[in-house]
């Protein structure tokens, strides 16, 4: 476990930041005490300088993880979100989606957002942006990249996609064993 | 004969119509119509039935004639029917009686006739090929081996189809059984098994013998009971009373034997051991009581006398402390139940503390005597005589101090003393012995006699009571209850337990109230006598004392008067002592008795102490426990120092007491300390107590004590402390106390004697509480040894409770004085005297000294014992002798106060010990132990010790500035990404949540100044807005102070002239109303400027120009400037309109201003100029001028209408402008 280099963080945050903006400072800066990110085996976790210490304890190879995982660095060194930084995602979140009920399901499979299933989404929302879906009942479900402007979505056809998928909740127990 | 169904018969048809139509074709037998009707009873059909006798010729010809042919309206149907039911059922009759009488003819015999015929024998054809059919019957096959087999037709499971199953077919499935030559028929199997007359064998064959009692099996199951009880007890008791568990087993068996050798009715179930244990014991019971309590005692006696005498030897304070723990043991449950309360207790009744030591104390001293009682008071009597009679005063003197040893030893405290007393401890464990022997030897016949009288004493008490007081009695009448039912689960169990039951129960519950009512009594006559702890003490020593004597025969008349007397007259004492005067009465008696049998003994009370303690082994400990209830009533009843000087005598003559009461009085301590060095058992916990009043005065913390006897403490602590706060609590505990333990009651009774004691102050005589001490102690081991056995099975369970309570006390204690060390640093000094040089030696020594100082004291106590009614008189005479002996108590104490020193210093934090280095100091130190040479002091603290502290503190630092620097640098790459200027939040300062609701506003917090409202906070708005507000505050006319002062100091000279107009226009009729407000006005004025001024006051920066400065001017100036307020108040009103005006243009409002100021001006010199005042308008208005030319013309006609005409085109044009604006602007908003 060390700190994330200068050239991960950069990756990291501008991955953060395609999601919520500039609210990382809120993530690095937090009143409530000293939170930092983490890299242990690729994967990149956020944790209270109390568990930090903590942690300090267990030695590497017995490590799974500590504090929440925000990511792994591919062996590219690209920067991929998992759905445990949802919880700290979802509050930042600048652009999001709303999906519908019926479609629901189909992204918590893994599945894209159609225009179909778009119940609401943010304005101003440029293509490629990274957004937050959430369902109607605006419980967060997971996120993804819009593939569509708000202002396209209004006129493509009801079967395109809308939003790609990125990671939604249900890897939770999908991929239970590779989520740490 | 055939029955013919004609259908569609007319309704003429008739049945005579009928028989003659077909009668043709044959005889018609029975002709039956039937007409179906609707439900109107309209005919519907018509039908009918015909039995004819017809061949089938007929019938066709019939059919062919008749059938479909029109007949009166109806088209016959002819038609056969079935039979009628009836007449088929004759013919059933009929075929029935026919086949009666034919022969009947069986159906095998005719088959193996035809068989037969066929050349079948017994289904076998000879010489047949199988599959060959038996001619004539078509199913008979034969088979294999010549059987002729039939053929079966079988139905196929769930289908309709048959198999034949031929069994020629299958002769290859057959085979011939070679049937055997001695076939056995069914009938000839074995169906009986043939064996002897063992009883296996007859059990096989279901014969069970009849059940037999079997005696032997009886006598296991008591046994295997015994050997149960006695496990219990060794689970309970660890290490102590092996030797009396099988002595208990033994008697038990013993006692089982014998009552099953008289019993007579054997118990046929071996199950109910328990049962039939309880049913032998009441035989036993009933059938000879006297028998078996003889024996048991002698057993009993026999065998607790070895035991206690091991245990002595082997446990240097193990004997007495089992002994107290089996008194205890029916006690203890309810100690158990007090045992948490303790340091509540302890915490919350530091001021009580005093009395419920004393109890406590008592309480141990009642356990021994409730042994004693339990066992017998004859025998208790009897030993102690013995013991007397036989034991040197030095051997007891030994004695007592042994358990003062034990009790030092229990004390951390008392290890010096410990040391010393050794030797005299081992003499102690000798002599014990000694004297328990000798108690068995006691002889049982005196019992009898004893317990009668006390019985009747008991009776003439009881009435006396209940006469007394009520509440007293309630109590004991609750006790009694409770004891019986002790009795019958004790009785029931064992004989041993029976003899322990009738002993404690029934005796010992009577007598223990009897003796507690004596106690009582014995101590209402002590406080009678004015010394009512003395008293007390005194006349349970007397009424021991009476009882050993008229035991032994050998004691003194007197002493058998007087404690006769003090049980009799004890109980009505004892009412009336809580009443506190009329038992005074009574007491003078027993006192003078009490202090006469004490004096024969000792001439000295000093001596009488002595001889006490010789007289009983363990009376010390009741001395002890006396002296330490006289200390804490002392310090009760007024910390007063004529009691701290009884306290003084009493320690003197007792002998050192450690620290004793509260620091109030420097005597008790040497009380406390004396009751150490003289008591064994009691001692430590009378030590315990006063180290405890010490550290904290805490009462409570004395019924945390750990010792053994603390156990008694406990229970008679929270007693006494209810007994303290009020007497009836006291006493119904004590009858608790008293069914489980006869220790209760003689704490009930310390219990009262405190109370008396700080009802009124006590003149505590030493040598009577040494002398009840004492003769608890002799009742004591004569009880423990007999009632050793129950006890020590529930002792030795509670012995664990009690060490870890010792323990845990001692930790109490530790922290109470370091807490209270510092901040009752005075008193502690004061109360803490703690001698740790008292040895036997030491003691007799002070004794010695004190003598000189307490024959006083015995001298006086005595003349107050002969002078019964002179209670008053003996009291102060007793203060007076305290005081007298203050000083040899003082000279005590200075040297007890380095003591008090040392101590204070264990508890000091020592400089070399704070910090982590101290501690690893300490540490260090503590491997090595306390010796000196071994002490590790600072120069083996390793140097680097600290600086490691300092590293360890380093990465901590080092680690938070690493995480700072990572955020500062994270957030560069982060503003370096977003390119955006982030600045780092105070990360102490960011947002929290919080609850708007719950906020109060503290005007002591700097933070809420936020939530106040700010006077002079710049507020941001618009340009426009600002502007329009500076507008309209440069609109408002200032009201300068000046202004208003001029205008006031001016209308203090107007006032006079005004006052001079209004007198010149009285004429004027409105003016006159005006003047009358005026006049209202002044006086309401008055009242305003005081108000004016209050309001100056309060309101801190406001202030009214008109009266600010002009406080001083007289009333009726101030009217003056009342009447100008209002006067330009109407001005404002006049001049606010400019405020509402449409102001289109800043200029034209600012010329207005300047105008309304102008106004303003001349308006408010108007009043000065104008000396008449109406109430709107003045002489001269301008207003009034302007007003008429509103209603003339001041331009022609014509003029108006032309320039009308030329306005009007502008305005039509700007209406249309506007019109079209207003269109042009609601398009876009309906588009959006």
């Amino acid at each position: 476990m060390r700190p994330l280099t200068d050239e991960e963080t950069k990756t990291m945050f501008e991955k953060l930041s395609k999601y919520i903006g500039e609210n990382i400072k809120l993530l690095i800066d937090r009143p409530d005490g000293t939170y930092c990110f983490r890299l242990h085996n690729d994967r990149v976790y956020y944790m209270s300088e109390k568990i930090l210490k903590l942690a300090t304890n267990i030695s590497r190879d017995k490590l799974v993880s500590v504090g929440t995982c925000f990511g792994k660095f591919t062996k590219t060194q690209k920067f991929r979100l998992h759905i445990t930084a949802l919880d700290f995602l979802a509050p930042y979140a600048k652009f999001k989606v709303w999906v519908k009920p019926g479609s629901e399901q189909s992204f918590l499979y893994g599945n894209h957002v159609m225009k179909s299933g778009l119940g609401r989404i943010t304005e101003n929302t440029a293509q490629y942006q990274g957004v937050v879906v959430y369902s109607m009942a605006d419980v967060p479900l997971g996120f993804g990249v819009a593939a569509k402007t708000t202002q396209e979505c209004r006129k493509v056809d009801p079967m395109s996609i809308v939003v790609f998928h990125q990671a939604d909740i249900g890897e939770y127990i999908r991929s239970e064993d590779t989520l740490t | 004969m055939k029955r013919l169904y004609i259908g569609g018969l007319g309704h003429t048809v008739s049945e005579k119509d009928l028989k003659d139509r077909f009668g043709k074709f044959g005889d018609v037998s029975d002709v039956e119509i039937v007409t179906r009707k609707d439900e109107n009873g309209a005919p519907l059909k018509r039908f009918g039935y015909i039995n004819i006798n017809i061949t089938d010729a007929e019938y066709k010809r019939c059919v062919g004639i008749l059938n479909k042919s029109t007949w009166k309206g109806g088209t016959l149907l002819i038609q056969l029917a079935k039979e009628s039911f009836l007449h088929r059922l004759a013919e059933e009759r009929q075929q029935l009686v026919e086949k009666a009488k034919a022969p009947k003819i069986i159906p095998q015999e005719k088959l193996v006739d035809s068989f037969k015929a066929a050349g079948v024998e017994n289904f076998h054809m000879k010489a047949a090929v199988p599959g060959t059919e038996i001619p004539g019957h078509a199913n008979w096959v034969v088979s294999k081996f010549g059987r002729v087999l039939p053929v079966v037709n079988l139905k196929g499971k769930g289908k309709n189809k048959v198999f034949k199953y031929d069994p020629s077919k299958h002769c290859h499935n057959i085979k011939r059984l070679e049937t055997a030559d001695d076939v056995t028929s069914v009938s000839k199997l074995t169906w009986e098994i043939k064996g002897g007359d063992d009883e296996i064998s007859k059990k096989r064959r279901g014969e069970f013998p009849k059940q037999k009692p079997c005696p032997k099996r009886s006598k296991i199951d008591l046994s295997l009971f015994l050997s149960n009880l006695a496990q219990r007890n060794a689970m309970n008791a660890a290490a102590t009373g092996n030797k009396n568990k099988v002595a208990i087993q033994q008697n038990g068996l013993s006692a089982v034997k014998t009552g099953k050798q008289k019993s007579v009715c054997v118990f046929d179930n071996d199950s109910d051991s328990e049962d039939e244990i309880r049913m032998l014991v009441a035989q036993e019971h009933l059938r000879n009581p006297k028998q078996t309590s003889t024996e048991d005692d002698d057993d009993n006696l026999e065998v607790v006398g070895d035991d206690f005498v091991v245990k002595s030897n082997a446990f240097w304070g193990g004997v007495e402390q089992d002994d107290v723990k089996t008194s205890l043991l029916t006690s203890t449950k309810d100690d158990e139940e007090y045992d948490s309360a303790d340091t509540d207790e302890i915490l919350t009744r530091r001021k009580t503390q005093t009395q419920a030591e004393s109890a406590p104390v008592t309480q141990d001293s009642p356990t021994e005597s409730s042994k004693n009682k339990s066992s017998s008071e004859s025998d208790e009597g009897s030993d102690e005589a013995d013991d007397e009679d036989d034991v040197s005063v030095d051997s007891d003197y030994e004695a007592m101090m042994g358990n003062c040893y034990r009790l030092d030893l229990s004390l951390a405290d008392l290890e010096q003393l410990a040391k010393k007393a050794e030797v005299i401890s081992d003499d102690e464990s000798v002599e014990e012995p000694k004297e328990e022997a000798k108690t068995p030897s006691a002889p049982p016949k005196k019992t009898g006699n004893n317990p009668e009288d006390i019985l009747a004493s008991l009776l003439v008490d009881d009435t006396p009571e209940k006469e007394s007081k009520k509440k007293k009695y309630q109590v004991n009448t609750v006790s009694l209850p409770a004891f019986i039912g002790t009795k019958d689960l004790f009785g029931g169990p064992e004989p041993s337990l029976k003899r322990l039951a009738p002993n404690i129960d029934g005796e010992s519950s009577k007598r223990l109230k009897q003796d507690l009512k004596l106690k009582e009594q014995s101590i209402s006559e002590d406080t009678q006598s004015s010394n009512r702890l003395s008293q007390q003490k005194l006349s349970t020593l007397n009424i021991q004392r009476g009882a050993k004597k008229l035991e032994s025969k050998a004691s003194t008349s007197e002493d058998d008067s007087s404690s006769e007397e003090s049980e009799s007259s004890g109980d009505e004492d004892v009412f009336t002592s809580k009443t506190s005067s009329a038992s005074q009465s009574v007491v003078p008696e027993t006192e003078l008795k009490t202090v006469s049998s004490n004096n024969s003994k000792t001439p000295v009370k000093p001596n009488q102490t002595k001889t006490s303690r010789s007289s009983s082994s363990g009376s010390s400990s009741e001395e002890s426990e006396s002296s330490e209830d006289e200390d804490s009533a002392g310090v009760l009843t007024s910390k007063t120092p004529s009691v701290a000087q009884s306290v003084k005598t009493i320690s003197k003559t007792q002998m050192k007491s450690v620290s004793s009461n509260n620091s109030k009085t420097p005597v008790k301590p040497n009380q406390t300390k004396t009751s150490r060095s003289s008591s064994s058992g009691s001692s430590s916990e009378e030590s315990e107590s006063s180290e405890e009043e010490d550290n904290a005065k805490v009462l409570t913390s004395k019924t945390s004590l750990a010792t053994p006897l603390a156990r008694t403490i406990p229970e008679t602590e929270l007693k006494t402390v209810s007994t303290n706060n009020s007497i009836k609590p006291k006493q119904t505990k004590t009858s608790r106390s008293s069914s489980s333990d006869s220790s209760s009651e003689e704490s009930e009774t310390s219990d009262d004697e405190n109370s008396r004691t700080q009802t009124k102050d006590s003149k505590s005589a030493d040598s009577k509480s040494v002398q009840e001490n004492v003769v608890s102690h002799q009742t004591v081991p004569h009880s423990t040894v007999i009632d050793a056995k129950k006890q020590q099975q529930d002792n030795q369970k509670r012995l664990a409770a009690l060490e870890q309570r010792q323990k845990e006390t001692e930790q109490q204690k530790k922290l109470i004085q370091g807490a209270l060390s510092n901040v009752d640093a005075a008193k502690v000094n004061k109360s803490k005297h703690i001698v740790f040089d008292s040895d036997e030696d030491d003691e007799e020594e002070d004794e010695t000294t004190s003598r000189p100082e307490q024959p006083p004291t015995n001298l006086k106590k005595s003349l107050f014992e002969d002078d019964s009614g002179s209670d008053e008189d003996q009291q102060t005479s007793m203060l007076e002798e305290k005081k007298n002996n203050k000083p040899g108590g003082s000279k005590l104490f200075d040297s007890e106060d380095e003591d008090d020193g040392a101590e204070d210093e264990q508890f000091q934090i020592k400089p070399q010990f704070e910090g982590k280095a101290g501690q690893k100091l300490m540490e260090l130190q503590a491997s090595f132990g306390t010796d000196s040479r071994f002490q590790v002091d600072s120069r083996f603290l390793e140097s680097d010790a600290e600086p490691e502290d300092q590293d360890e503190a380093a990465p901590e630092e080092d680690a938070d500035k690493q995480l700072l620097e990572e955020k500062k640098k994270s957030l560069d790459i982060l503003q370096s990404i977003l390119n955006t200027n982030i600045q780092p939040q105070n990360t102490r300062k960011g947002k929290m949540f919080k609850d708007v609701s719950s906020l109060h506003y503290d005007p002591t917090q700097e933070e809420h100044t936020a939530f106040e409202a700010k006077t002079e906070e710049p507020k941001k708005e618009s340009k426009a807005a600002r502007r329009k507000k500076r507008i309209e505050a440069e609109k408002l006319p200032e009201v300068s102070k000046d202004v208003y002062f001029d205008i006031s100091v001016d209308l203090k000279e107007v006032f006079g002239t005004s006052k001079e107009n209004q007198d010149k226009k009285e004429t004027v009729s409105w003016d006159k109303e005006a003047e009358d407000p005026e006049d209202i006005m002044k006086h309401m004025e008055v009242s305003f400027t005081s108000n004016a001024e209050a309001n100056e006051d309060t309101s801190g920066g406001f202030k009214f120009s008109f009266f600010g400065e002009d406080t001083a001017v007289e009333t009726t100036t101030k009217t003056d400037e009342y009447k100008i307020e209002t006067v330009k108040g109407a001005k404002f009103s006049w001049q606010a309109d400019p405020r509402f005006q449409d102001s289109s243009s800043d200029e034209e409002e600012v010329d207005e201003v300047e105008e309304d100021q102008s106004a303003s001006n001349e308006i408010t010199e108007e009043p000065t100029t104008s000396k008449k005042t109406f109430f709107f308008f003045y002489q001269n208005d301008e207003r009034l001028k302007e007003g008429p030319g509103m209603f003339c013309r001041s331009v022609k006609l014509q003029d108006q209408r032309e320039a009308w005409e030329e306005k009007r085109t502008s305005l039509r044009e700007e209406c249309r402008k506007k019109h079209r604006d207003a269109k042009r602007r609601q398009r876009p908003s309906l588009k959006t």
